[in-house]
């Protein structure tokens, strides 16, 4: 079977002023199969949006190529837009003095829906991303997570088989996110691919079949969640404040603790190998009067730092 | 044909709707409109000061027909918010391709410019004393449609820059109104410039088209009445032709150079 | 030749000044083109008479333009209520304030009046002397002032009416009319002219042209006119903006549209 998304030695340049040249994509070689949900994991500036602009055909590659369904993005844009839908993140691209289904049928009009379709799409769509009872409200009123619905049904009307998503959820609650979440697996079940741009690990665990990391314009692993997590190593940490320095040497050296960093007016983050050595760490401080500390994770920005800044490229 | 039809019906809903986060009718009506009909009759009365009826009628006439142009023009306006509601990428991907929404997106100015001219057309003369020959009068109306679509032509031609550089989209249409206003023959004949700015002008929208209003008025034979007319459809065209081009090059040149981009 | 050179200073630090605020750049734009109008219509009707009328109108539509924009601004940076009581209790501030937001204001008008006796002399030949310097130089003061208590004035209203948009722009033309900024107010219509007077712009428009002219005759009325217009419309703008604050404060509604 064709794979939906296919990639190869795909670079992207920008020039910006003074002729200095920023890399965006580097040798990019990268494929999705049909029906995949597909996380493009990656902290800002790592090319993430470059590739989905690349292969929605908004943006040209510098060099390489890239296929959706098999067709060249440069030589058969007809046939890649008629095979993708583009959802962006955040406030942009909806027109907020329109209703929510007026947006929808201003949208149908320009993929050439017929009136009748375009009018009995919107419908089914507003229904189905649960804004059926805030069809006739402008957009303006709408919440983050009611527009990044809307966004999500503008990309369907023309029921692309291909969906890009960048930055989907960002700005959301929880709780819109994980509804945001199940509508993707929904539509997964209709047989669509995902391609899922985002900088949340813990996203793309609940929803990807598998991830693509990205650093810098240059893949760092495919595959699983799971292995991009191993590859991200500790992802736990636990800050607390304590006056006194000397507590840390002992912390130090308790067993699965990877590093101890000092933050500012006495405060402290401790990173763990695992679950088991945070149960350890808060321990041992509650033995010590330390009442305050706190269990979190790093952000995937910290992590690729400690990742990538620790190992170099090797994977 | 439907296709295109169901945008354009699309776009209006769009323009109006946005129109009303502005206006109410009755805000459009004493506000907008009656600013109109001011600075018609300001420019007017200026005529009748330094000059005597005739001039008066002359500049009146001038200036009623340029509000159409200066509505169309307001598309430059219209367009440029695309760039910063983020559309801009989405619209160029649709199969419809980007040029019959930017074509559309300032088409209910020129709903309003026709009104506006029309009102002004109807009321102005009588209430400063400078009538015109009625029912001949009433062949303007259709001139000023088309002196409104070749401004409409041109204020998408211009927008294609505007959409360039971010943030001059005022300037942008001030100074295409403006061009017009000063220089087409609206105030003073075009034949008062000098001889290479009277050849400029000819490629101005408006410009034909009011000679041929004036001609009307004056009882010009039809055949040069319709000349004008003609060039005045002539210089419309090459302003659409233009646009399309400075468009389709604007989506191609963002392609490469990624300043489509819904990022910034 | 310093007279140039302060004029040209005037528009180099307008220019720096627009990169940030655009809108003057527009003022700035659309002066040219309607001395080029006024003073093509002038000529062409054979009136040499009229050329200082074309040369000035300009320049006072660059002034009220702008200090309808200053107002318009105020509004927009939405802090205008909140900075109010403070200003009040810090008059050297609000002095400060006040000059500052001023000194652009008058600057636009400055160079507008520039562009146009430019436009004058490099585009149609005619350069325009002031037969009565001394007179000009305290018109054009008036005027600024009369501008800042304008400005004053409409930034309140604007802020009561909240409808900016339709506001800022069906206050242009009909005033241009009534200010008698190009058609002296003794052209218009009898029923006009009271209206007309509650206008500063027509008091300095004829202060202006008089004083072009060299007929300087009743020029301290004039002056007063304007000084008192401005001092009315300062005192109103403060007042409703008062007005404003304290209902806010009353009703809980702090933020504005």
């Amino acid at each position: 079977m064709e794979p939906a998304v296919h990639t190869s030695g795909l670079r992207r340049t920008y020039t910006r002023r003074r002729r200095d040249t920023v890399v965006a994509l580097d040798e990019l070689t990268l494929t999705i199969a049909q029906n995949e949900i597909h996380g493009l994991l990656g902290p800002n500036g790592a090319g993430k949006t470059t590739l989905v602009k690349i292969l929605s055909t908004v943006l040209l590659p510098s060099a390489g190529t890239a296929r959706v369904l098999g067709h060249d993005v440069v030589t058969a844009t007809k046939a890649v837009r008629s095979l993708v839908g583009l959802v962006l993140g955040g406030d942009r691209g909806l027109y907020d003095r329109l209703t929510a289904r007026r947006n929808l049928l201003f949208w149908g009009a320009l993929y050439r829906l017929d009136g009748r379709t375009a009018r009995a799409r919107a419908d089914a769509l507003l229904e189905r991303v649960g804004l059926a009872d805030r069809a006739g409200d402008p957009v303006e009123a709408f919440s983050r997570g009611m527009r990044q619905r809307l966004h999500l049904a503008r990309g369907l009307l023309h029921e692309p088989r291909v969906l890009f998503l960048d930055e989907p959820t960002s700005g959301l609650d929880p709780v819109a996110a994980a509804a945001f979440r199940r509508l993707v697996l929904d539509l997964r079940a209709e047989g669509r691919t995902f391609l899922l741009a985002t900088h949340d690990m813990d996203e793309a665990a609940a929803l990807c079949d598998r991830v693509t990391l990205i650093d810098r314009g240059r893949m760092l692993l495919t595959g699983d969640p799971a292995r991009a997590e191993r590859f991200l190593g500790d992802r736990e940490c636990v800050d607390f404040a304590h006056p006194d320095p000397a507590l840390i040497g002992p912390l130090e050296l308790l067993p699965g603790v990877t590093g101890v960093e000092r933050g500012d007016g006495g405060t402290w983050r401790v990173h763990t190998a695992d679950r088991d050595a945070t149960r350890r760490v808060l321990g041992w401080l509650l033995d010590r009067d330390v009442l305050t500390a706190r269990h979190g994770r790093p952000t995937l920005e910290e992590a690729y730092l400690r990742a990538v800044g620790d190992r170099g490229m090797r994977v | 044909m439907r296709p295109v039809l169901r945008i354009v019906r699309e776009s209006l809903i769009l323009g109006f709707a946005e129109m009303s986060a502005v206006y109410t009718w009755r805000t459009w009506t004493f506000g907008w409109l009656v600013r109109l009909l001011c600075q018609a009759s300001f420019y007017a009365l200026l005529g009748h000061y330094v000059g005597d009826d005739a001039t008066m009628r002359y500049v009146l006439v001038g200036n009623i027909v340029v509000l159409a142009c200066l509505e169309a023009t307001i598309v430059v306006i219209s367009l440029a918010g695309e760039r910063r509601i983020g559309t801009l990428p989405l619209l160029a991907i649709t199969p419809s391709g980007h040029l019959p929404v930017y074509l559309g997106r300032g088409l209910q100015w020129t709903v309003t410019g026709l009104t506006s001219s029309l009102v002004a057309w109807c009321v102005l003369p009588p209430l400063l004393g400078v009538p015109l020959p009625w029912p001949r009068a009433a062949y303007a109306a259709p001139v000023i449609l088309l002196v409104l679509a070749s401004s409409y032509g041109y204020g998408c031609a211009l927008a294609g820059v505007a959409l360039r550089a971010r943030g001059v989209e005022w300037l942008v249409l001030n100074l295409a109104y403006g061009i017009v206003m000063t220089f087409g023959g609206v105030n003073v004949p075009v034949s008062v410039w000098p001889a290479p700015l009277r050849v400029a002008v000819n490629v101005l929208p408006v410009v034909h088209g009011l000679q041929a209003v004036r001609g009307i008025l004056d009882g010009a034979p039809a055949g040069h009445v319709l000349r004008l007319l003609g060039a005045e459809a002539l210089v419309g065209a090459g302003w659409y032709a233009v646009a399309a081009l400075s468009m389709e090059r604007l989506v191609s040149a963002g392609r490469r150079d990624g300043s489509l981009g819904h990022a910034g | 030749m310093s007279l140039l050179r302060v004029v040209w200073h005037a528009v180099r630090l307008q220019v720096a000044l627009s990169r940030r605020s655009p809108e003057h750049a527009l003022v700035l734009l659309i002066a040219p083109m309607q001395t080029t109008t006024m003073l093509a219509l002038t000529l062409a009707a054979h009136r040499e008479d009229v050329v200082a009328n074309a040369v000035l109108a300009p320049g006072l539509i660059g002034l009220w333009v702008a200090s309808l924009d200053y107002a318009g601004r105020i509004v927009t940076e939405d802090r205008w209520a909140g900075r109010f009581p403070a200003l009040i209790a810090a008059p050297v501030m609000f002095g400060l304030v006040v000059v500052g937001r001023v000194a652009t204001v008058v600057l636009v008008g400055t160079a507008a009046f520039a562009e146009s006796w430019l436009v004058a002399a490099v585009g149609f030949g005619r350069r325009l002397t002031i037969a009565a310097p001394g007179t000009f130089a305290i018109a054009v003061a008036a005027t600024c002032l009369a501008t800042v208590g304008t400005a004053t004035l409409l930034s309140a209203v604007f802020v009561v009416s909240r409808a900016r948009d339709v506001l800022q722009n069906s206050l242009g033309y009909p005033f241009y009319i009534l200010g008698g900024i190009l058609v002296p107010v003794a052209a218009l219509p009898d029923w006009l002219h009271p209206f007309s007077r509650l206008v500063f712009l027509s008091w300095s428009a004829d202060l202006l042209r008089g004083a072009v002219h060299g007929d300087t005759r009743g020029w301290l009325r004039a002056v007063l006119a304007i000084v008192a217009l401005s001092a009315v419309a300062m005192a109103a703008g403060l007042w409703l903006t008062q007005r404003y604050v304290d209902r806010t404060r009353r009703e809980g509604t702090v933020e504005f549209a």
